[in-house]
């Protein structure tokens, strides 16, 4: 059994206001197995978002099944940690109290959930900064102690939605490299969301091409590159430049399909 | 066009407001206050018996209110106790006393199940005696500075009781407060304003004592105020108003139904409590110089004024308009 | 804040110095009469006695502001608390729940305008003459702020903190009191700010009823005895006391508010 698997699922969001209903994903289907690392690839507005957001639990489907370990999810949990666009960490909370929140709701001991938030801190290469606010720390230190409070629950799923969106080249390419050497540490299953192709192809075992409104699956294509993986290697770039392809004609496709609808 | 129209109208309409303002100011007016206690509320009675002066009257909460608008020249004539006569005199403000109006309406009431015997002084004292062997303080209520206050001290202090080391003064400043106090069982004995006291019989909230009268100041209560400058420029229009106070005295004095009716009127109470209340007042637009004057040395002594007013209380009392509205001399009008 | 620097440490007395000197000026012009609108001398002078007994020209009350200080300050106090407390709960319930604002919401919005004056005499009837009503009548100045503010800053937590706090594994009631209490605590405490100020508003209105000390007490039997220099005292002493007990919220808020520091205009005073 797969560990995520999404079976017919469509979302369709209904605008009262407008009377037009938009169809932001049309029967999408998709088998994560365990400790593999899928990226939802595609332009913006193509729903890739929406279906993480159903996969965390913060949607629900208008059609179609999300099912983690065999569980229907219903409802956000502690088994699927998200990691968010915006780090979303309680300003009002120091670093290690953040990475420590889920400890903090079941009522732990001070001392105890200290410590087990200092090995996180350390894992993600933020020692030193235990008890910072964030909005001392820049946005790349945050988006990591949006990480390190993921990985302290242990979750079966990571699911991360544009994290490095914010960052400059630089801090993101340390990023991707901090995350892969995590992953491969840690195990567990990520399902990734980003709009770069690069990104795509240097984090994941597999990369889902998602087709712009309403979202499809186009395909999906497993990722052999060794690891680290070299961009600028020739079969880097081959993949890469089938993925564009893809792309392209997509783009081509909705534009007839504009031109059609005028 | 019709805006012009419009312009025009509401000019001409303010225009005319302005003009019949005007000619009713041509007659001559004196503006009037009074507070909304039993017996002042003939006090509103007075337009009607106005003869030669357009009397505006005006009710005020209370005596003080009505007082100060009477010193920041807002009003020229206040209806108000003999006891803020004395306080606006320690004050150095310029009144004038011109006449009485009505006396009495105070009432000391005591708790329903105090054993004390109605006008039975000693009673009251033995029970006080056995409150304060008991160690349980005897708690005496009144509204503190006005004249149920005064004749409250007045009397206890005639019949030996100190107030300050026999009994707990408890100060209830608004006299609807009165009953709630008597009825939760707050305070042992209180000397009250009418039309309260009758209120408070008839809820059976406390039974009466006695009336406090028997002290140096008598049953006095009410007195009509002005200033000098009202009396250098309005002398005859205060004479018409004396006029017609004594006018409406004479009235209700006679027609004791009619004074129900008003009170009834203006205080909203209904008939029963107005019927109660004016046994216990006397209408009466005589001034009384001695009595005044012992007042205020009963204020000195409470430490309620600063200084000895005793020359500014007989200086400032005119009886030139009560002697021209009556027709006497004023050693029968209280001198 | 950008142009402080010009300012000099004696600018803020300014404008008060020119108000009390104007002021001394006209009284002892006689434009009014002197006992109507005393100067602040005497104002000063009648606060001196009732403060230190100096020479015994507020009579009874010489040397007894402490204690009226005292009186008054323990009733706010006292009627501030159960306002905080009842309104902070509240306001949480009707912000976070749909259902409740819906059942409780119309009916304290029609009780909110009826000013708290009005309410004198049902407070006298439960409660009787003393403290408790005048207890109840601060209550009634402070606890529509603070509802308010409550309401405002729980229906304005971000939706994505909500969001975090779901995905570690949250239930709603872990989320009400780690998460939104928490974002609303800003919000609550300009509530509680402007609650204080009111609760002091209402000590006059609250000590007309049949109090036996106070400063609000001090005000009314002044003004009966024609006394206005101890009525202008009055006043500003409740003022004065106004001003200190806001000077406490802030202290508390800057304290409890500190992660703000660098992330509000207000953090980096």
């Amino acid at each position: 059994m797969a560990t995520i698997e999404i079976s017919h699922l469509s979302k369709i969001f209904k605008d009262p206001k407008r009377k037009a209903d938009v169809t932001a994903l049309d029967d999408i289907n998709i088998e994560v197995a365990k400790n593999q690392f899928l990226c939802l690839l595609g332009p913006s507005g193509c729903g890739k978002s929406t279906l993480l957001n159903m996969i965390a639990g913060f949607e629900k489907p208008s059609s179609g099944t999300v099912t983690v370990d065999g569980q229907r999810i219903a409802a956000p949990g502690s088994d699927r940690g998200v990691v968010f666009q915006q780090a979303n960490l309680m300003p009002w909370l120091p670093i290690w109290e953040n990475v420590a929140f889920h400890l903090l709701l079941r009522g732990g001991q001070k001392g105890e959930r200290r410590a087990i938030a200092q090995r996180y801190i350390d894992m993600v290469g933020l020692t030193g900064f235990e008890n910072h606010y964030p909005s001392e720390l820049s946005g790349g230190m945050n988006q990591r102690v949006g990480i390190a409070r993921a990985l302290l629950m242990n979750p079966q799923v990571i699911l991360m939605d544009e994290p490095f969106g914010a960052l400059d080249e630089q801090t993101r390419m340390d990023m991707q490299n901090e995350l892969v050497r995590i992953w491969q540490q840690h195990q567990g299953t990520i399902v990734f969301v980003t709009h770069g192709i690069d990104e795509a192809l240097t984090l994941g075992t597999h990369v889902a091409i998602m087709s712009a409104r309403p979202g499809r699956i186009r395909e999906i294509i497993p990722i052999e590159l060794p690891r680290p993986r070299d961009i600028t290697s020739p079969q880097f770039n081959q993949t890469k430049r089938h993925i564009l392809d893809l792309l392209r004609s997509e783009r081509a496709n909705q534009t007839l399909e504009t031109m059609d609808q005028q | 066009m019709r805006k012009i129209l419009w312009a025009a109208l509401i000019a001409f309409g303010f225009a005319s407001l302005h003009v019949s303002n005007g000619l009713a100011q041509a007659e001559p007016s004196i503006k009037l206050g009074y507070a909304k206690c039993a017996h002042c509320t003939p006090m509103s009675l007075t337009p009607q018996y106005a003869k030669g002066v357009q009397i505006d009257a005006v009710g005020f909460n209370t005596g003080t209110d009505a007082l100060t608008a009477l010193v920041s020249k807002n009003i020229d004539v206040a209806q108000v106790t003999y006891l803020h006569y004395a306080i606006a005199l320690d004050k150095g403000f310029d009144v004038v006393a011109i006449s009485g109006q009505v006396n009495g309406g105070s009432a000391m009431l005591v708790g329903n199940d105090l054993e004390v015997t109605p006008n039975d002084w000693a009673s009251l004292k033995k029970v006080i005696a056995d409150y304060k062997a008991a160690g349980k303080p005897f708690r005496v209520a009144a509204s503190r500075g006005n004249a149920q206050d005064i004749h409250m001290r007045g009397a206890f202090a005639k019949q030996g009781i100190d107030i300050n080391k026999d009994v707990q003064f408890i100060n209830i400043p608004n006299p609807s407060d009165h009953l709630q106090a008597l009825r939760r069982g707050e305070i042992e004995l209180i000397c009250t304003v009418e039309p309260f006291a009758t209120q408070i019989l008839q809820n059976k909230a406390a039974k009466l004592f006695g009336l406090p009268y028997d002290q140096a100041a008598g049953k006095l209560t009410n007195l009509i105020l002005t200033r000098s400058d009202v009396v250098a420029a309005k002398p005859k229009e205060l004479e018409e108003t004396v006029r017609a106070v004594v006018k409406v005295d004479e009235f209700i004095a006679q027609d004791k139904s009619a004074l129900v009716d008003v009170i009834s009127k203006v205080t909203g109470l209904d008939k029963a409590i107005a019927t109660g209340a004016v046994e216990n007042l006397d209408p009466d637009p005589k001034m009384y110089r001695a009595s005044a004057v012992a007042i205020a040395g009963m204020m000195r002594d409470l430490k309620y004024i600063n200084s000895d007013v005793s020359a500014a209380v007989e200086k400032n009392m005119n009886y030139t308009f009560l002697e021209a509205a009556t027709g006497k001399p004023k050693t029968e009008l209280g001198y | 804040m950008p142009g402080l620097q010009h300012l000099r440490r004696l600018d803020r007395y300014v404008v008060p110095v020119l108000i009390l000197a104007g002021w001394e000026a006209f009284s002892r012009s006689g434009a009014l009469p002197a006992a109507l609108l005393p100067a602040p001398s005497t104002v000063v002078w009648a606060w001196a006695d009732w403060v230190f007994g100096t020479d015994g020209n507020t009579q009874t009350y010489s040397g007894h502001w402490v204690y009226d200080m005292a009186s008054s300050f323990s009733r706010v106090l006292a009627g501030f608390a159960i306002a905080t407390a009842l309104a902070v709960a509240l306001g949480v319930a009707i912000g976070w729940s749909r259902a409740t604002e819906v059942v409780i919401e119309p009916t304290l919005q029609m009780l909110r305008p009826i000013p708290p004056v009005s309410w004198i005499p049902l407070a006298i009837i439960w409660f009787g003459i003393a403290n408790k009503p005048a207890i109840f009548l601060v209550f009634l100045g402070a606890f529509f702020p603070i509802l308010l503010n409550t309401i405002h800053g729980v229906k304005n937590c971000d939706r994505n903190l909500i969001r975090a706090g779901a995905m570690v594994g949250g239930n709603n009631r872990e989320l009400l009191r780690f998460i939104v209490l928490p974002a609303a605590l800003p919000n609550i405490f300009a509530g509680l700010r402007i609650g204080i100020g009111s609760a002091w508003m209402l000590t006059v209105t609250a000590e007309m009823v049949a109090v036996k000390s106070g400063l609000g007490y001090v005000l009314w039997d002044s003004y009966y005895f024609l006394r206005y220099d101890l009525v202008l005292a009055a006043m500003a002493s409740i003022g004065l006391l106004g001003y200190l007990s806001d000077l406490g919220i802030r202290a508390v808020m800057a304290r409890v508010l500190h992660w703000q520091r660098n992330t509000t205009i207000q953090g980096g005073e």
